[in-house]
């Protein structure tokens, strides 16, 4: 009897531990700094035109094939870019979330951003454009292959609330 | 309507053969029951078919390959960084504990290419491929307490889980599948807490391991529920090859941390829960007892975390030259082995090949399971510890 | 139903237009109080239902329901309508008339039994039962045995194989543990000298609680009212991970919540029955009444506590309840056999003992039978001592083993 009893301390213990439940979605829940949600397309703000140039290396190492590009002859004086791209989708109902994109890319164009809450109610939806692309890693930070900040956020206090 | 599985095939119609039967003259048939791909104890989705005289089973035939994606095929694609493809699916093969797997890999890759890996790195793979165990071995925690009938532990389980699975987000960027191991070292340095971190954790997860042992271990009906049952014998366990907790079980202490330690398990200090009877009970007790040790191992890790770099001499173009590896570790379930081969000129592997420890171990469920009853099955069947994402890769 | 010799008279606070019979020889009496018992019944199983989910949650560390009403107060009702509103799916291979039938033949004997509790004092009423019974104890047992046909019925008409086995294991586990159930209660009936729950409940109140004087019986007719109602650790009839459900894995909607209905209310009418035929029906504490007695100045204290017996009966009923739930929570479950093995191996003899004990309290007074009891109970320690250091040499263990590395594998198979 010596073993059940045990058993029914510990789940009266247990009864009065605090539940470890997170009350999503009003608590939300707290990110870490590396966390990697759908990727995402850099936007340029001083010279107010997206980073990417079209080069294509994403999508060839995309495990996934999921993002499509294409690119065109650059015609603005902004940067010193030489191409820079036209349409760009991920279909992020096939993207494995591995980052491989972000972390190949030689123009620091992409980043994994925070957003994961991503369920649509049609499987066309998920397939990302440029737009919607660069709305999703708007504020967000090129992170990846860089070296750790000293003030970089500890854990829990990345915003996970801008990208619904 | 038969089946065939070897010298018994289980026919639907089949007359059952029992004394009681034979000496009253009942005219009764063998049931054949479906334990589907969906069933709440086939942990994940794997099919048995059993069939049943009552509560008996006199025949069991698994059926696999529900989640067979490819993961070998596919780690030959790409003509574009084709060896750093192929990690995200080791970690998708077992998705419970991840980190041995890409372990693994990339110890069978560096050996390929002639690559050194960094002390610092060295460490925070075994840190992080024990935290991995950890995490695989709560699950097996839960989900055994769920087949005997207790929901209770799976809770548990899965807090303690939740723990692991922010500290993988903190370190990796992603809960389950990180893709954070790279030839030569890792993607990136761990974050500056890592240490207290981990610490913590750990100071939790003993805690929780206690917890664990207060529910269930000593409990009386969890003990007639699970001695003796699943028994599988010394010989046969090396007959057919089985590896891991199971065959730690029978009695013999084989575990490839310690008989062909490979990268530096040598230097830490830690024991191998061994059985006697090879039965559910001493598989559980074992690999609750392994979480304990490798909780150890990850402080005397923590202990002796030297700086320095995280990456080793690895090219930035990976072309290993011509030739074949073979690399061999401890999963949580076993023996899980990557086989490469590279023809020396495309950037992807021309084969990779994972030696799957729960498709090896799964071949023991007909002889643990015959004779024995319907809930016997059932937890000889959770004992084994199968990911299906491993036994179909 | 209106036989004299089995009815105790109406009280006498009653006019006579209210006891009058009406239709098939039932009064307005006896209608408003049917009505009445009915929905209280099922209002306290939505409450009882909203309580294990909270009790189950909070001790798995969550949180239970939590967003429908205050505190997930009425997920039950939302739950009650999602099942109405569900599509009523009978399977093609099933049976359909018993199919539709079994789920009534579950819930009504649970109903039934509710007529005899009394359920305590309450204001005048000396205690409020629908239906005082002279033959309450045999009610009792005679009653709950439909529903091992209602359940028999559901696995074999599913046209399912997992219903088959479950109800297979049903009805052994239902047939095995009537019968330490009875012999429970024939120890309470040797001892109150009544087959009458009300007059049960009376002896309890002049003497000494029956779980004091009877603790065997008491802890084999809760154990052997768990397995009657099929919960853990005694699920294994349903045994969610195994036969996901049993009998009742082909009902949906209203027909499986009338089965839901009933496991709840049996649980509530167990707890009750437990309360009334061992722990005093609706005294506040045992020897309370006594109090009464021994102490004359305390009387009216305690006459005032006595009207609210109802409260102290739904005290204790929760109590029972809340027990039962964790239990649920906290143990895995037994198989068939070993299931089996407790009913007739552990239960009935000791249901046995118990009703000797009964025998001996009844014939002889209370100091033979305080010698006897004590006895089995050190009986009943001397044999599970005996068993356990049996078992301690059976049990297997294993141990830690520090291998020297890089020692080649020779795998000895010894």
């Amino acid at each position: 009897m010596k073993g059940v009893i045990g058993g029914f301390i510990q789940t009266v213990r247990s009864f009065f531990t605090k539940p470890v439940t997170r009350l999503y979605p009003y608590e939300r829940p707290p990110l870490e700094p590396r966390f990697m949600g759908a990727p995402g397309l850099l936007w340029d703000d001083t010279a107010d035109e997206i980073v990417c140039v079209a080069c294509n290396i994403c999508a060839r190492s995309c495990p996934d094939d999921c993002i499509y590009l294409t690119g065109d002859k650059y015609a603005g004086e902004k940067t010193t870019k030489k191409n820079i791209v036209r349409d760009y989708f991920i279909d992020l109902g096939r993207c494995s979330y591995c980052g491989i994109c972000v972390e190949v890319c030689p123009f620091d164009a992409n980043e994994m951003t925070p957003h994961f809450e991503l369920s649509t109610y049609d499987r066309q939806q998920l397939v990302y454009d440029r737009g919607r692309l660069v709305e999703i890693a708007r504020g967000v930070q090129r992170r990846m292959g860089k070296p750790e900040p000293q003030d970089a956020p500890g854990a829990g206090q990345l915003d996970s609330t801008a990208w619904r | 309507m038969a089946i065939d599985v070897g010298e018994r095939s289980i026919d639907a119609f089949a007359p059952v053969s029992a004394p009681a039967v034979e000496e009253h003259n009942l005219d009764t048939v063998e049931m054949t029951i479906n334990m589907g791909p969906q069933h709440p104890s086939t942990h994940g989705v794997f099919r048995m078919v059993l069939a049943l005289a009552g509560e008996r089973v006199q025949a069991a035939e698994p059926f696999i390959g529900y989640l067979h994606r490819g993961a070998e095929k596919l780690g030959e694609a790409g003509d574009v960084e084709g060896y750093r493809k192929a990690v995200i699916w080791l970690d998708r093969t077992d998705y419970l504990s991840v980190w041995p797997n890409e372990h693994c890999y990339m110890m069978a890759l560096e050996k390929l290419a002639g690559i050194t890996v960094p002390e610092r790195a060295e460490y925070l793979r075994v840190i992080l491929s024990e935290l991995g165990r950890v995490n695989s071995h709560c699950m097996f925690y839960g989900a055994f307490g769920a087949d005997a009938g207790a929901t209770t532990p799976f809770m548990y389980a899965f807090a303690l889980r939740e723990e692991l699975y922010t500290l993988f987000e903190a370190v990796g960027g992603a809960r389950m599948f990180p893709n954070y191991f790279r030839p030569g070292g890792l993607r990136e340095d761990v974050p500056a807490d890592f240490v207290e971190r981990v610490s913590k954790t750990v100071d939790t997860a003993y805690r929780a391991c206690d917890e664990f042992e207060a529910l269930l271990t000593t409990n009386e009906i969890f003990l007639s529920r699970t001695r003796g049952i699943g028994v599988i014998s010394a010989e046969r366990a090396i007959d057919l090859g089985l590896s891991g907790p199971v065959l730690r079980a029978t009695g013999i202490p084989l575990d490839i941390r310690k008989v062909e330690p490979y990268s530096i398990y040598d230097r830490f200090d830690f024991d191998i829960p061994v059985g006697t009877r090879g039965d559910c009970y001493e598989r559980y007790l074992i690999r609750l007892q392994e979480m304990r040790q490798s909780l150890m191992i990850v402080q005397q890790a923590l202990r002796d975390l030297p700086g320095g770099p995280i990456m080793g001499n690895a090219p930035k173009a990976m072309r290993p030259p011509k030739g074949d590896s073979y690399q061999r570790i401890e999963n949580a379930r076993g023996d899980f082995g990557v086989y490469l081969v590279s023809d020396g000129r495309s950037a992807a592997p021309y084969r990779v090949k994972y030696r799957s420890p729960c498709f090896v171990n799964l071949q023991a469920l007909n002889e643990m399971v015959v004779g024995a009853y319907v809930a016997d099955a059932v937890l000889a069947l959770g004992s084994i510890d199968i990911v299906l994402g491993e036994v179909d890769r | 139903m209106s036989s004299d010799a089995l009815l105790i008279e109406a009280p006498s606070w009653m006019p006579d237009w209210l006891i009058a019979p009406l239709f098939g020889g039932f009064s307005l009496a006896d209608f408003v109080g049917l009505f009445v018992l009915l929905n209280f019944i099922l209002f306290f199983v939505m409450f009882e239902i909203w309580l294990e989910r909270k009790v189950g949650g909070h001790i798995q560390l969550r949180r239970g329901p939590l967003h429908v009403g205050p505190h997930g107060a009425l997920q039950s009702p939302a739950d009650v309508l999602k099942l109405l509103t569900k599509e009523d799916l009978t399977p093609a291979a099933a049976d359909k008339k018993t199919f539709r039938m079994a789920p009534y033949l579950v819930f009504v004997p649970v109903f039934l039994t509710f007529l005899v509790i009394p359920w305590g004092a309450l204001g005048p009423i000396q205690n409020l039962v629908l239906r005082p019974f002279d033959l309450a104890l045999v009610y009792l047992v005679a009653i709950p045995a439909a529903q091992a046909i209602g359940l028999v019925i559901a696995g074999w008409s599913s046209g399912n194989k997992y219903a088959l086995l479950g109800s297979a294991r049903f009805v052994a586990q239902l047939i095995s543990y009537e019968l330490p159930m009875v012999v429970a209660l024939l120890g309470v009936a040797v001892m109150s000298q009544s087959l009458s729950l009300t007059r049960v409940v009376e002896v309890q109140r002049e003497s000494l609680w029956f779980i004091f004087l009877q603790p065997i019986g008491f802890l084999i007719f809760l154990i052997a009212s768990m397995a009657e109602m099929s919960r853990t650790p005694f699920d294994i009839a349903i045994a969610e991970s195994e036969i996901v459900g049993g009998p009742f894995i082909e009902y949906s909607g209203m027909r499986w919540g009338m089965f839901f209905l009933a496991e709840f209310a049996a649980v509530f009418l167990n707890a009750a029955l437990a309360v009334s035929l061992f722990m005093g029906g609706g005294e506040v504490i045992p020897l309370w009444d006594q109090i009464g007695r021994w102490v004359p100045a305390a009387a009216p204290v305690v006459d005032l506590v006595n009207q609210g017996g109802v409260l102290w009966f739904f005290g204790k009923t929760l109590t029972l309840i809340v027990f039962i739930q964790w239990c649920r929570f906290t143990l895995p479950r037994l198989r068939i056999d070993q299931l089996m093995d407790l009913a007739w191996k552990v239960l009935l003899p000791a249901g046995f003992l118990n009703l000797i004990l009964s025998a001996i309290y009844i014939t002889f007074g209370f100091i033979p039978f305080a010698v006897g009891l004590g006895l089995s109970l050190l009986l009943v320690l001397f044999i599970a001592l005996a068993y356990r250091s049996r078992r301690r040499v059976a049990r297997s263990g294993i141990q830690l083993v520090t291998i020297p590395q890089s020692v080649p594998a020779e795998v000895a198979t010894s």
